[in-house]
């Protein structure tokens, strides 16, 4: 059963899309965060396998550029397809530059260009009034944009989360600055609340804005959380991109009144964009595919053992927003099997504050790092050093614990070795996905 | 329809816009900004006065010695330098803002002294960085009890004395006339610039490095090969630096406790950990540390010779609240570390 429908939702979400990319840009460039996060580091964390990706001097700023103007192509789509290629590639080598810098809104920004990638979007705006695809992409979009929401829903219903309402109530009463809302906020009820309703909006909004009857409440309800996220976290541009992207959700009557406004005044007789036709069916594979793998991978943390907020083997890249306040200290110690030399390492020698922020608390930046300064210490003259770190971390207003095994050398660790071998176990229980 | 998500998105990104992060509200449970102005009022600005008198007496003394040499005005310059550095140890954890604008621990307290350019006696300009390690209180240490003749070098000791009392006089004036004491009680808010979380980070950065390290760790070899006694504090006096590490470590203690104070604002929160409050965990700390120095000799430099053990004990005890300080209170009252401005999520 194939459905043909106005291509108009596409529309409107490649011009919202865009836009947002092109603002997220420009504001990333602005506060000078490409110089402070790209240019002035001398290392940086990557990821596996991705080891090659790294920031490339100036040319970041021109990398940067790249990205900005294939988003504003999207935005008013010309050379759809090829912008979305370079925006693609372009951004998600950012995002692999430097893992201190993760935030699963990026990854979603990545995973959804390479969605829309696939998916056949009519050039222009004007032009685009009154042409037809299959409505199967349009679901698609639904269905990517729902998975986030509810995953994130699925992610919340842990013991932390609901019977301690942590980390909330570590968060929400630094907020006491807060115009109106500082007083509430140090309030016990309300980080439960907080806890519970953000539970529950995450689990509910994808039902309530795929259902008919209950969606300009949902979006009223999308339009009021991401604000109110936005004012209480320092989450940069990703409410409103949640915002654009809940669109996807109203029907195509909806999406011809927002083109008409956009493109009022100008003419509709610009080039027809040649409409996909069956033989377009191959886009279901690779779309289907990344789906498939959209619903599978935030998973992958079954198969690892401990828990996971502690080993954090899975935590990445699984909609786990917002589900902990984790802070670390990490004092690494180099000590030379053929001699007597040893040495401290003043971490803030090779990392930056936020760097070290968060290699502390986490297994795989710790281990990395470790490696590196065996290396750095065999240049400064040390014949095998062998490195230990002294780590304590503390997860969501439980008291710090002592991390890594202090008695294993990291450099006779592998990068794939299980966290399980060299990380001391959590010694309390967090119930719940 | 359309005119309603219009109006929507204006509400957005009206709602949107960052707030003031120097605006104060009067918060619920507890008021930052009367901790604040305790700090300022009750332990900061009276550090920053006693100190100024303390050295305004050392320069007083070296300016007589200066002009009249004697046995007796030498003694009286050592006592006055002793009360003066003691002094100093009370004001070093509260370098934000006008002291550290004056760089005044830098230029008061950075040792090991340069004794071969000291004793050369040409440094130059007292305002050049390269100039911070012949100055200050480790090289009045050296010309007074570390040369066959603080004679000599009197007209250096009275130079590098008034330079403290100018420095931190300074750094007072800005204090309570230049009007910084306002500026410091209003910013009350919560962002790495506001007040709690600057005199916060500032405090563990110098519990942590100064403290713990530079007058622990490093002498007793933590951070490099074997023992380094020429590291410690005022080696030449050969009987004030445990003193001096003791005058710092309540110093902490005393901030750390102030009515209203960081113990009160994590106790305001009901912050336990396994059963037992934080702010007493941390209090046991600061106790600890105190307990393990007591048996100490006077002097660090001879303590790490004789017996480094105790030493390297001591530094375990303020280590352990390094964790406390910077690990679980900082994670309890949500304070910004320095200068990490991103995105989260």
């Amino acid at each position: 059963m194939r459905t043909e429908t106005s291509a108009a939702p596409l529309v409107v979400f490649r011009f919202g899309f865009g836009l947002m990319m092109l603002l997220s840009i420009v504001r990333f460039w602005a506060n000078g965060w490409i110089e402070k996060l790209y240019l002035e580091p001398d290392f940086f964390f990557s990821y596996r396998y991705f080891e090659w990706v790294k920031p490339l001097g100036s040319w970041t700023y021109l990398l940067f550029a790249l990205v900005a103007v294939a988003a504003a192509c999207i935005m008013v789509g010309y050379r759809y397809r090829l912008a979305m290629a370079v925006f693609f590639l372009g951004f998600t080598y950012i995002e692999l530059m430097d893992k201190t810098t993760y935030l699963n809104h990026y990854y979603f920004i990545s995973l959804l260009s390479l969605l829309l990638f696939w998916i056949p979007i009519p050039a222009g705006l004007a032009a685009a009034r009154g042409c037809r695809v299959d409505k199967v992409y349009i679901q698609a979009l639904q269905l990517f944009v729902a998975i986030v929401y509810f995953y994130a829903g699925l992610a919340k219903l842990n013991s932390d989360w609901l019977l301690h309402a942590q980390p909330l109530a570590i968060w929400l009463p630094a907020r006491y600055d807060l115009p109106l809302l500082g007083d509430l906020l140090q309030q016990r009820w309300v980080h439960f609340a907080f806890a519970w309703g953000g539970a529950l909006y995450d689990l509910a909004i994808p039902f309530l804005l795929l259902w008919r009857r209950t969606r300009v409440m949902a979006f009223v309800l999308v339009v009021v959380f991401h604000v109110l996220t936005r004012v209480l976290f320092p989450i940069g541009m990703f409410p409103y991109i949640m915002i654009v992207s809940a669109l996807i959700f109203f029907g195509p009557e909806v999406h011809e009144r927002i083109l008409g406004w956009l493109a009022r005044g100008r003419s509709r007789i610009a080039v027809r964009f040649p409409l996909p036709r069956p033989s377009s069916d191959w886009r279901l594979l690779p779309i289907g595919v990344l789906l498939l793998f959209h619903l599978l991978f935030p998973f992958r943390y079954l198969l690892q053992p401990g828990e996971l907020f502690w080993t954090e083997s899975g935590y990445r890249f699984s909609w786990r927003v917002m589900l902990m306040e984790k802070a670390g200290l990490a004092t690494f110690r180099i000590e030379d099997a053929d001699s007597d030399r040893r040495a401290v390492v003043d971490n803030r020698e090779f990392l930056s504050v936020f760097q070290e922020k968060q290699m502390a608390s986490q297994p795989d930046f710790l281990l990395e790092f470790g490696h590196f300064l065996a290396e750095e210490y065999r240049n400064r003259g040390f014949v095998r050093p062998a490195v230990y770190v002294d780590s304590y971390v503390a997860l969501n207003g439980r008291l710090s614990q002592r991390y890594v095994d202090p008695r294993v050398d990291l450099t006779t660790v592998s990068r794939d070795a299980p966290v399980h071998q060299w990380l001391l176990p959590f010694q309390d229980t967090i119930y719940g996905f | 329809m359309i005119r309603f998500l219009l109006l929507l998105l204006v509400a957005v990104s009206a709602a949107g816009c960052e707030t003031d992060p120097g605006t104060s509200l009067a918060p619920a449970s507890f008021d930052r900004a009367a901790m604040l102005a305790h700090w300022a009022d009750d332990v900061i600005i009276p550090a920053f006065e006693d100190f100024t008198r303390d050295a305004d007496d050392l320069q007083a003394a070296a300016t007589s010695f200066e002009a009249t040499p004697t046995a007796e005005s030498l003694s009286e310059v050592r006592t006055a330098f002793a009360t003066a550095y003691l002094g100093w140890q009370r004001l070093s954890p509260f370098m934000t803002g006008p002291g550290e604008d004056h760089r005044l621990r830098e230029q008061l307290n950075i040792y090991p002294t340069n004794t071969a350019r000291l004793k050369a006696g040409n440094t130059g300009s007292l305002e050049l960085p390269s100039n911070t390690d012949v100055q200050g209180f480790p090289a009045l240490d050296f010309l007074l009890y570390g040369t066959e003749s603080p004679v000599e070098h009197r007209g250096t000791i009275a130079e590098l004395s008034r330079r403290i009392h100018g420095l931190s006089s300074a750094a007072l004036a800005d204090w309570t006339t230049g009007g910084y004491r306002d500026a410091y009680v209003a910013a009350s808010g919560n962002s790495a610039t506001a007040s709690v979380d600057r005199t916060v980070n500032d405090f563990i950065y110098w519990y942590e490095k100064y403290l713990r390290a530079g007058k622990v760790g490093i002498p007793a070899g933590v951070f490099s090969n074997g023992p380094r006694p020429e590291l410690a504090e005022a080696p030449y006096h050969g009987g004030l630096s445990k003193q001096l590490f003791l005058e710092g470590l309540s110093a902490g203690r005393d901030f750390f406790n102030g009515e209203p104070g960081l113990a009160d604002y994590l106790d305001a929160l009901s912050v336990e950990r396994e059963g037992q409050a934080l702010s007493a965990r941390i209090q046991s700390g600061f106790i600890a540390a105190a307990d393990r120095a007591s048996g100490l000799d006077a002097d660090v430099a001879t303590q790490v010779t004789t017996n480094n053990t105790e030493l390297l004990q001591l530094y375990d005890a303020l280590q352990a609240n390094v964790i406390l300080l910077k690990v679980d209170m900082l994670q309890a009252l949500g304070i910004n570390v320095d200068y990490v401005d991103a995105d989260g999520d």
